[in-house]
């Protein structure tokens, strides 16, 4: 796997757009009752939805396979160092929030986090 | 059984050169039909659609993400028509939830052995609203010859000269470049089709000149000089994208028939330099393919880029912006940031910023990309430069005694329509 491992703890097979068979990285810290989700995107050892297209679903399959309470749980998402010379493939961070209304979360809306500020969240 | 297959039309971009190449998509999927379907091919780009043609099945065929409104548009038609409507291709894959809305069914993947399903499917009133195999790839062996004679030849040849014939001996990409979908559309593994499958095809194209359509050829250095010997005897010349930067894998392209490349050029760094020159050190000419408003270039690196292009002997250039396609990198990136503005798919033709860029702001971004264009060809046209890289492939065909003159019955006719002449 090309993807950097640091905040990957397992791979997560969910189902992406139309059901489509996706895989991601998953890492899952409990801080209290809070439960921190870190999802990594895979590109190339992802054979589906990338986990951005798919965000609120992906975070609602999370919850429901690891009981996770949507309340407590914060959710991020990773982009992974990929070792590659082109910047757009540095490690990156983002905080999503989502509304949840009836028993589903909708519209995300992604907060990019610097490293000092993810540190802050998951340490 | 008549199926009646439509390339839904785009608006080309202003003020370039068009050339209307035959499409490669249909034909590779006519080529998976049962045998009793009958194909009705249209080219919406090249003739218009009779809506009252007798068929009994449409499928709408779309490549580019500008096709995908059009498409629609023709499905809606064929749908209050009492007609069910089938689409596929690779825009479809990129935008079935919505396509899914305008068709009786949707495609996804490739075709090559599902097609019996779909057909007796339909034919039993039972057609899926999706058939979804884009993780499902078939065995690479079962890609045939293409099903070019849906093709009406002559709509796609331009006073007497016909264009190239589309061809691909490869599919799926190990590369998940930024900005492209290739890897999600056609698997994330390289997979070559089999050399003597390949120069079967290669042998049953009637067209001399060809474009290799596949991604980028760098991929399998073995498998790439393998194809390039087995080219070698069959005198093709041909376009394609990326070749592997190796003095004995470009001595055999050149000696298969390599006549031009379109090759990224991404920076001012003497790399590139370089292997523009070892390309022409072969007789290989050289397209540049840039890409304008990327996080990391400012309004300088776009203005030094378009310097350094006319420095180091391109062929030809094309420009184009930034642009998000559903499914890349670089579209995740700017839905999560927020910077897509213009979500009209029209506009996704990578002509016209439709994004917020990094360090500029769209309209100057728009106006430098306006900009590279006439820079780049200041001095001398798009077409005196499209025609120094004919004449260059025309005295290779000379020498090699595979030179086909024009089609004088062609020569007042330009892509199916009549060439009107300014005489004064």
């Amino acid at each position: 796997m090309k993807a950097s491992q640091e905040h990957i703890q397992q791979l997560f097979d969910f189902k992406g757009r139309l059901g489509l068979a996706s895989k991601c990285g998953l890492y899952i810290k409990q801080k209290g009752e809070i439960s921190i989700v870190i999802v990594t995107e895979l590109y190339q050892d992802n054979p589906g939805s990338s986990i951005t297209s798919v965000t609120a679903s992906l975070a609602m399959q999370i919850a429901q396979a690891f009981d996770i309470s949507i309340e407590n749980m914060v959710y991020i998402e990773s982009s992974p160092d990929m070792k590659s010379k082109l910047s757009f493939y540095e490690e990156e961070y983002y905080l999503v929030n989502f509304e949840y209304t009836d028993n589903s979360l909708q519209n995300p809306s992604w907060k990019k986090l610097s490293k000092d500020e993810f540190k802050a969240i998951i340490d | 059984m008549i199926f009646k297959l439509i390339y839904p039309k785009w608006a080309k971009l202003e003020g370039q050169t068009t050339f209307t190449l035959p499409p490669h998509g249909p034909v590779v999927m006519a080529a998976s039909l049962p045998d009793y379907v009958t194909v009705s091919f249209t080219d919406e780009n090249v003739e218009d659609i009779n809506f009252d043609d007798p068929c009994d099945f449409v499928g709408i065929s779309m490549m580019l993400t500008v096709q995908a409104k059009r498409g629609w548009a023709i499905a809606d038609e064929y749908r209050k028509r009492g007609k069910k409507v089938i689409f596929g291709g690779i825009c479809t894959m990129l935008h079935a939830e919505e396509t899914m809305e305008h068709a009786d069914s949707v495609f996804l993947g490739e075709s090559e052995g599902r097609m019996e399903e779909v057909f007796s499917d339909f034919l039993k009133g039972q057609l899926k609203p999706l058939y979804n195999y884009l993780n499902e790839q078939p065995p690479i062996e079962l890609v045939g010859p293409a099903r070019r004679d849906i093709l009406k030849r002559e709509l796609y040849n331009h006073k007497g000269v016909q264009m190239v014939d589309l061809f691909h001996a490869s599919r799926g990409c190990r590369f998940s470049c930024y900005p492209c979908a290739v890897s999600y559309l056609g698997g994330r593994c390289f997979r070559p089709r089999p050399i003597d499958k390949v120069v079967e095809e290669l042998e049953g194209i009637e067209n001399n000149r060809l474009f290799i359509v596949d991604n980028s050829l760098a991929q399998n250095k073995e498998w790439e000089m393998e194809l390039f010997k087995a080219m070698i005897p069959l005198k093709k010349k041909w376009i394609s994208h990326t070749i592997e930067d190796d003095p004995k894998v470009l001595d055999l392209a050149a000696q298969a028939g390599a006549w031009y490349v379109y090759q990224a050029v991404f920076d001012t760094s003497d790399y590139i330099k370089e292997r523009i020159k070892r390309y022409h050190d072969y007789g290989i000419g050289v397209e540049g393919t840039i890409l304008l408003g990327l996080d990391n270039q400012s309004e300088d690196d776009i203005k030094r880029l378009i310097d350094f292009l006319l420095e180091i002997d391109l062929d030809l250039a094309e420009f184009t912006v930034l642009t998000p396609f559903p499914h890349t990198k670089v579209y995740d990136d700017m839905i999560r940031q927020n910077r897509i503005f213009d979500k009209d798919w029209n506009n996704f033709n990578a002509g016209k910023v439709v994004y917020q860029p990094a360090q500029m702001s769209p309209e100057r971004l728009q106006e430098l990309y306006n900009y590279a264009w006439d820079t780049f060809y200041k001095d001398e046209t798009q077409e005196a430069k499209m025609f120094r890289l004919f004449s260059k492939v025309v005295l290779r065909e000379m020498e090699d005694n595979t030179y086909r003159p024009r089609n004088r019955g062609l020569v007042n006719k330009s892509f199916g329509k009549d060439v009107v002449r300014n005489m004064k």
